[in-house]
C-alpha cells in the first residue's frame, strides 16, 4: 500500500511523477478524476503531456499549492479589471524564462489539466511578449496566416483610428 | 525520475521527433495554441495599440480583441471622440461589442473641447452595461444644458463610479439631479468640481428619488471651493445618509497641492457604533486637513478630531510673505473651524505644524477652547514639524498662548522631524 497523500502521473512519455496529492488537486480535471477514482494505488496517466512539461507543471503546482486559499473571489462588477492588472511574480517571470515552444506546450498543458493559475499566468507573461507588436510581428510569433482580404484589413484599419491617441 | 535538466533536453527531443533529425531545427513550427488560450492572451492585453494589432492579426482573432478593445473606451483628443462616436458608439454594427463597455473615459487637453455640450447625448442609450464614467476636463457651464440632460444618467443602469475631474458644471443643481438619475452609483469622485454661480439653496428631493445611495465619496475641493458643504446638505436627504461607508475629504489650499498633501480618509472601521456603518452623521472620529471654509458643524457626534496642517505651504522666510502673517493665518483658520463646533469632543489632534507658525501673539485658540462645548475635552496634542523655532522656545510659547488647556493638564506638544 503507497502512501495515500501522494499518487503518480504518469506523462505521453512513460515519465513517472510522483506527487502531493494537494499539489495534483491545483489541476481541476485530476481533482475531479481523484474523487471518482475514491481511493486507488492506480497511477493516473496523462497521455496529452510529455516528460519535460509535465516537470514545469509540476514545479509550477508545487510552489504555488498554498496560493488556492488565497484565491480572491469573483470580481462583483463582473469586470475582469483585477485579473488584467494581477502583476506577473519575478518567480513565475523565472518559471516562464524558457524557449517560446515550451512556454506554449506548458499553457496548453496547463489549459487542458484546467490549472487555472498557471494558464492565466503563462498568458499574461505572452501578452506582454506582444505588447508593442505589429500585426505581422504577432503572426510570425504564433505562426499564423493573415486570412484578411487587403480592403478587409484596410477598414479595421479605419474602424480602429478613434484608439490611436491613447 | 530524475526531474532536472529535462526542460532542458526538451528542444532536441521534441525537434526531433518532428523533424526527424538535428537539421529540422530551422523547419519546426511553434507550438500552436487553442482558439480559448489565445481569447485569455488577448484578455490580458492592456494597451489599445496592442488591441488594434491583434485585432489585424486573423479573422479569429479580431472578435476577442474588439470585445477587450471596447471593454473600456478611453478617449482623449475631440478628434477621436467624434471618431468613436461615429464608427463605433452609433454604430449598429458594434451594438454586441458595446454591451461589453465596461469604462468610459474622457480627459481632453483642454477644456472647451466642443463635444461637452452632447457628451450625454451621444452615449446615453448606447453602453448598457457601462460600470465606470470618468470625465475630465469638461465645462458644461459654456451651454446652456436642456433640462434632461443630468437625467440621462438614467439610461446607464448599471452605473456604479462616477468620477468627474476639473469639470465645471452649469450650477450645482445639475450635480445632484445626475446623481438622483443614476439609480446603481456607489462611489462618487469629485476632483476639482466648480460651478459659475453658487446657489445658497439646497435642492430638495422628493420621497420617490431616494438614490444615490452611495457606498464611497471622495472629494478633492481647494479652499476657494464650495462644492462639499452643499453636496453633504443634499446628501443628507438621500439613502447616501446611511450608506456611505468610506468618505474622502482631500482640502487643498490650492489646485497645485493636490499631488503634495497626504490623504485624509475617512473609513468605516473608525466608527465606534457599528450600527451607525457610514452615516457621517454619526462619525465619531474625524480627520480633515486645516481649510477655512470647512463646516465641521456637519459631523455633530464627532468625539475624537485630527486636523492636518500639511496642506499649508511651507513657512517661507523672506520679506514678501513674513512668517508672522503665515502664523496669524494658520491659528486664524483653525479658531474658524473650531468656533462652530458643538460636538462633544473628547480629543484634538493637530498635526504636521511648523513650528514657526505656533509663535504668534494670540490668545483667540485660547479663548475659543475655554467655550463650555470643550469643557469635556481630554486632550489637545500638536504634532509639531521642526522650523526655525527651537522645542524648547514652541513649547513655551504654547504653554503661554494656550494656559487654560496647559492648566488643565491637558495639552501636548510632540515635536517630530521637519518637512
Amino acid at each position: 500500500m503507497g502512501d495515500s497523500n501522494r499518487l503518480t502521473l504518469v506523462a505521453s512519455d512513460g515519465g513517472k511523477f510522483v506527487v502531493d496529492k494537494e499539489v495534483v488537486q491545483m489541476s481541476v480535471l485530476l481533482k475531479n478524476m481523484i474523487e471518482d477514482l475514491g481511493e486507488t494505488d492506480e497511477s493516473i496517466p496523462i497521455p496529452n503531456v510529455t516528460s519535460p512539461v509535465l516537470t514545469k507543471v509540476i514545479e509550477f503546482c508545487e510552489n504555488h499549492r498554498t496560493d488556492a486559499a488565497r484565491t480572491d473571489g469573483p470580481n462583483v462588477d463582473g469586470d475582469d479589471a483585477r485579473m488584467r492588472t494581477a502583476v506577473v511574480s519575478d518567480w513565475d517571470r523565472q518559471f516562464f524564462d524558457v524557449d517560446q515552444d515550451l512556454m506554449f506546450e506548458i499553457i496548453v498543458a496547463a489549459n487542458y489539466l484546467d490549472i487555472k493559475s498557471l494558464v492565466d499566468v503563462g498568458c499574461k507573461v505572452v501578452a506582454d511578449m506582444i505588447k508593442g507588436k505589429s500585426p505581422q510581428e504577432i503572426r510570425d510569433l504564433f505562426d499564423i496566416v493573415n486570412d484578411f482580404s487587403p480592403e478587409e484589413e484596410a477598414a479595421l484599419r479605419k474602424e480602429n483610428e478613434w484608439a490611436n491617441d491613447r | 525520475m530524475d526531474l532536472s535538466d529535462t526542460a532542458d533536453q526538451h528542444n532536441a527531443r521534441r525537434y526531433s521527433q518532428r523533424g526527424g533529425g538535428s537539421g529540422s531545427m530551422a523547419t519546426a513550427r511553434p507550438v500552436s495554441l487553442p482558439a480559448e488560450v489565445t481569447d485569455i492572451i488577448i484578455s490580458y492585453v492592456d494597451d489599445p495599440g496592442t488591441l488594434c494589432s491583434c485585432m489585424l492579426v486573423c479573422r479569429s482573432w479580431a472578435p476577442a480583441s474588439r470585445t477587450i478593445l471596447f471593454e473600456e473606451i478611453a478617449i482623449q483628443s475631440p478628434e477621436s471622440y467624434d471618431l468613436s462616436v461615429k464608427r463605433v458608439i452609433h454604430s449598429d454594427k458594434f451594438r454586441t461589442y458595446l454591451a461589453s463597455t465596461r469604462i468610459f473615459r474622457t480627459y481632453p487637453d483642454h477644456s472647451n473641447a466642443a463635444y461637452s455640450h452632447r457628451l450625454f447625448y451621444d452615449i446615453a442609450g448606447h453602453l448598457p452595461s457601462l460600470r465606470t464614467l470618468t470625465l475630465g476636463n469638461i465645462d458644461w457651464s459654456k451651454h446652456h444644458p436642456r433640462a434632461n440632460e443630468p437625467l440621462l444618467l438614467s439610461t446607464f443602469g448599471q452605473l456604479r463610479r462616477l468620477s468627474l475631474r476639473d469639470c465645471c458644471l452649469p450650477s450645482f443643481h445639475f450635480l445632484p439631479r445626475a446623481l438622483a438619475a443614476a439609480t446603481s452609483l456607489q462611489d462618487l469622485s469629485l476632483f476639482h468640481v466648480t460651478w459659475p454661480h453658487v446657489s445658497p439653496l439646497v435642492p430638495t428631493i422628493s420621497q420617490a428619488h431616494k438614490s444615490p445611495a452611495l457606498h464611497r465619496l471622495s472629494v478633492y475641493f481647494t479652499a476657494t471651493d464650495t462644492v462639499v458643504d452643499p453636496l453633504l446638505r443634499w446628501l443628507c436627504q438621500t439613502c447616501s445618509r446611511n450608506s456611505i461607508s468610506h468618505l474622502l475629504l482631500f482640502a487643498h489650499e490650492s489646485r497645485e497641492s493636490y499631488r503634495n498633501t497626504s490623504a485624509i480618509v475617512l473609513r468605516s472601521d473608525m466608527l465606534d457604533d457599528l450600527t451607525t456603518l457610514g452615516s457621517y452623521m454619526y462619525l465619531t472620529t474625524l480627520k480633515v486637513t486645516m481649510v477655512r471654509n470647512f463646516s465641521l458643524a456637519m459631523f455633530p457626534n464627532v468625539h475624537a478630531l485630527f486636523i492636518y496642517a500639511d496642506a499649508l505651504p511651507a513657512p517661507s522666510y523672506n520679506e514678501t510673505q513674513p512668517v508672522q502673517v503665515q502664523a496669524i493665518s494658520f491659528w486664524s483658520t483653525l479658531v474658524l473651524m473650531l468656533r462652530d463646533t458643538h460636538f462633544p469632543l473628547r480629543r484634538l489632534y493637530i498635526r504636521n505644524v511648523v513650528s514657526d507658525l505656533l509663535l504668534v501673539d494670540s490668545d483667540q485658540a485660547n479663548v475659543v477652547l475655554a467655550r463650555d462645548n470643550f469643557s469635556i475635552l481630554q486632550l489637545v496634542r500638536f504634532t509639531v514639524m521642526r522650523g526655525r523655532a527651537t522645542p524648547k522656545s514652541v513649547l513655551a510659547e504654547m504653554i503661554k498662548r494656550l494656559p487654560n488647556l496647559y492648566s488643565r493638564g491637558i495639552l501636548e506638544v510632540e515635536m517630530t522631524l521637519g518637512r
